[in-house]
């Protein structure tokens, strides 16, 4: 009993003890937040990424042929082979083209003396069908969802389609664009709005460089929840992108759904489509949405992997507070230790003061540092929101990334090894000093001055 | 024939100190029967303090013995000492040695904690509590049990330690100079309590003193010289 009581009074009377204390919450608190807010980006970013590519890509084999020849075998082809592909759901096809886009109904020759701006102009057209992608991709939920600056569709089963077409069009029978969220508000665009894209032929000539432009109704909006994606995607329909690029090909891009969309699961699906595909003798080479995005993931795990690192070394630093203040004590408290011998105190005894006052500072500092790192990543939004408020200072920019809110991942398992760690590595720290207080001489202590 | 509560023989202790060994003790033959009381005297640096020491198991001779009630606690261990320490013998120091951060009760029942785990604590907490508040008013310390340390006299102090050194039922008590930092007045005040708990409890009490007013009432008075005892009996 005299151990906890001792080493409470001991600790409750030293204001180094409390500083210390509190180095060690705030040290915890960053690290669970930090760790919380870059999980929330690592899977918000794989949501995302997951949501805007197919599970699995066939795309043409780029190995031997010369780039101008690339191009997949028929979809009913490659359909039929992958129907009794154990793990695959369903296969649809894509048409991707990069285009220029001009907000009206004519190329201004100003699109090529944009210079830098350029860029800005630049969209990536998708060709879909919209009843092949129904059950295999999410498009009709991107449909269905939209933001602040979102025009819904007239018809969710017919989104390429159009209720109200402008007088002025009735008769020009336009194939019917729903861009990105991101670019309607960008380009400043409204339903019933026209937009004429400009691309390049699938071969180009010294002699023949001759873009290619189309006109497209402006059906309403689609909303990814990735800003960049949102920014830059126009969606049209397959036959309406094929004929506006004037090309033989029937897709750039095979989307193959897997029953399982992540893990060794949808490897496994991967591997088996990848062995069917040979086997049938078609050439194409398959991707996971994983294998696809690898950088960027990579990119993202490898900063929340430094990120964890740095603070956890903050937090050890922070732990060492536990080893500078017990010293501290142990050698103010010389006397005492000689007092509490001559009583009978063990060194056993001696030990457990000094240790139960390492673990007593670990575990209301870890515990508090937990608690507040949790409620703040929960309300981490309501932070922001209210810094903004009261500064005019945002600290998070949905423009800089690629989502609208901080992406929040908190696990139960994280905050208890951040709370477990802290107290074992702090309880290390706190050993020396005890064992110090526990192998003193009792004589030599009573005469310590 | 009286019990022998602690008997030393042949006690040697020698410290190296600036490369040379200083002998303090040299061969100290002493026992000390239960309920008596026994004063050692002798002049600064003559090893009373390092007798009373070795005789309280707070630390070991260089060579001799020493007995608790018959058997050599030599070959025990630094804890089994420590555990004989807590339930036999009580220790009364010159500057009081109290837990600053601690009240007068809080310092009392410090021994009784000991003996006690988290969850045993709390269920004798109440009584013990209540015996501690017992043997302070048997002190004249009843107005004083929540102050601190800082906040007593030094006679009061002296008496609280002296609470501490009593308050787990020891068969022995060790005084090293407990009347050595008090006014005259004080000194006898606390001598005059220490014989009457002496006379009162029948405990075995042992004075390392210079106070001969002090030494003269206890039943026996040895003297320390050159680090051997010497029987002494001091003028009235």
């Amino acid at each position: 009993m005299y151990r906890l009581f001792l080493a409470l009074r001991y600790l409750w009377a030293r204001p180094i003890s409390w500083v210390s204390m509190v180095g060690i919450w705030l040290s915890v608190m960053a690290f669970i937040t930090t760790i919380s807010i870059m999980s929330g980006f690592l899977k918000e970013t794989r949501r995302i990424i997951r949501g805007t590519t197919a599970d699995i890509v066939l795309t043409p084999r780029h190995d031997g042929v010369s780039r101008s020849k690339l191009s997949l075998p028929s979809f009913h082809e490659i359909q039929s082979a992958l129907n009794d592909v154990p793990g695959v759901k369903g296969v649809t096809p894509r048409l991707v083209r990069p285009a220029l886009i001009r907000v009206g109904d004519s190329v201004a020759p100003q699109i090529l003396g944009m210079g830098q701006f350029a860029e800005n102009q630049y969209v990536t057209v998708i060709g879909l069908d919209p009843a092949l992608e129904r059950g295999v991709t999410d498009f009709d939920e991107y449909l269905a969802e939209q933001g602040e600056y979102g025009q819904a569709v007239d018809s969710v089963t017919q989104p390429f389609w159009l209720k109200k077409v402008p007088a002025k069009y009735v008769n020009d029978d336009l194939p019917v664009a729903l861009p990105g969220e991101g670019a309607m508000h960008f380009f400043g665009l409204n339903k019933g709005d026209v937009v004429t894209l400009v691309t390049l032929p699938d071969t180009l000539d010294q002699d023949n460089v001759k873009p290619l432009t189309q006109r497209f109704l402006i059906g309403g909006s689609v909303r990814t929840g990735h800003y960049q994606f949102d920014m830059r995607s126009l969606y049209v329909p397959i036959e309406a992108a094929r004929k506006f690029a004037e090309t033989k090909n029937e897709a750039t891009e095979l989307c193959v759904t897997s029953a399982v969309s992540d893990g060794p699961g949808l490897d496994a699906t991967a591997n088996a489509v990848r062995a069917k595909l040979g086997e049938s003798g078609l050439s194409v080479f398959t991707e996971t949405w994983v294998e696809r995005n690898r950088n960027l993931l990579s990119a993202v795990e490898n900063e929340r992997s430094i990120l964890g690192f740095i603070l956890f070394f903050f937090v050890a630093v922070m732990s060492f507070n536990v080893f500078a203040t017990l010293t501290i004590l142990v050698s103010d408290k010389t006397k005492d230790i000689g007092i509490l011998n001559t009583l009978g105190a063990t060194p056993g005894g001696v030990l457990g003061i000094f240790l139960g006052g390492g673990l007593l500072m670990s575990t209301m500092a870890a515990a508090l540092g937990a608690l507040s790192g949790v409620l703040l990543s929960l309300n981490i939004n309501h932070v922001n929101d209210g810094i903004e408020k009261a500064f005019g200072v945002r600290i998070f920019r949905a423009d800089v990334y690629t989502f609208d809110r901080i992406p929040i991942e908190l696990t139960p398992q994280f905050v208890a090894i951040a709370f477990f760690g802290t107290v074992v590595f702090a309880l290390l720290c706190a050993l020396l000093p005890a064992v110090r207080a526990a192998r003193m001489d009792p004589v030599q202590a009573l005469r310590h001055e | 024939m009286s019990e022998l509560v602690l008997e030393a023989t042949g006690l040697t202790k020698s410290y190296v100190m600036g490369g040379r060994a200083l002998d303090v003790l040299r061969g100290v033959d002493l026992t000390i029967q239960a309920g008596e009381s026994l004063a050692i005297v002798g002049s600064s640096g003559a090893g009373k303090s390092t007798l009373l020491h070795l005789l309280g198991l707070l630390d070991r001779p260089t060579t001799g013995k020493v007995l608790f009630r018959g058997a050599d606690v030599g070959s025990l261990s630094r804890t089994a000492r420590s555990r004989l320490r807590q339930k036999h013998i009580g220790f009364v120091f010159q500057f009081y040695h109290l837990i600053p951060e601690l009240n007068a009760l809080e310092n009392v029942l410090l021994p009784l904690m000991m003996k006690h785990s988290i969850t045993s604590w709390f269920g004798a907490k109440a009584k013990e509590r209540e015996r501690g508040r017992a043997l302070l008013r048997t002190l004249g310390l009843s107005e004083r049990e929540g102050h601190r340390p800082s906040q007593l006299s030094g006679g009061e102090r002296q008496r609280v330690a002296i609470g501490r050194a009593l308050i787990g039922d020891p068969d022995v008590v060790l005084c090293d100079e407990p009347t050595g930092n008090l006014d005259e007045a004080t000194s006898r005040e606390i001598s005059d309590l220490l014989f009457q708990l002496k006379q009162d409890s029948g405990k075995t009490f042992v004075f390392v003193t210079h106070d001969l007013d002090l030494a003269r009432r206890a039943d026996r008075v040895v003297r320390l010289v050159h680090g051997r005892v010497e029987t002494f009996a001091p003028a009235s």
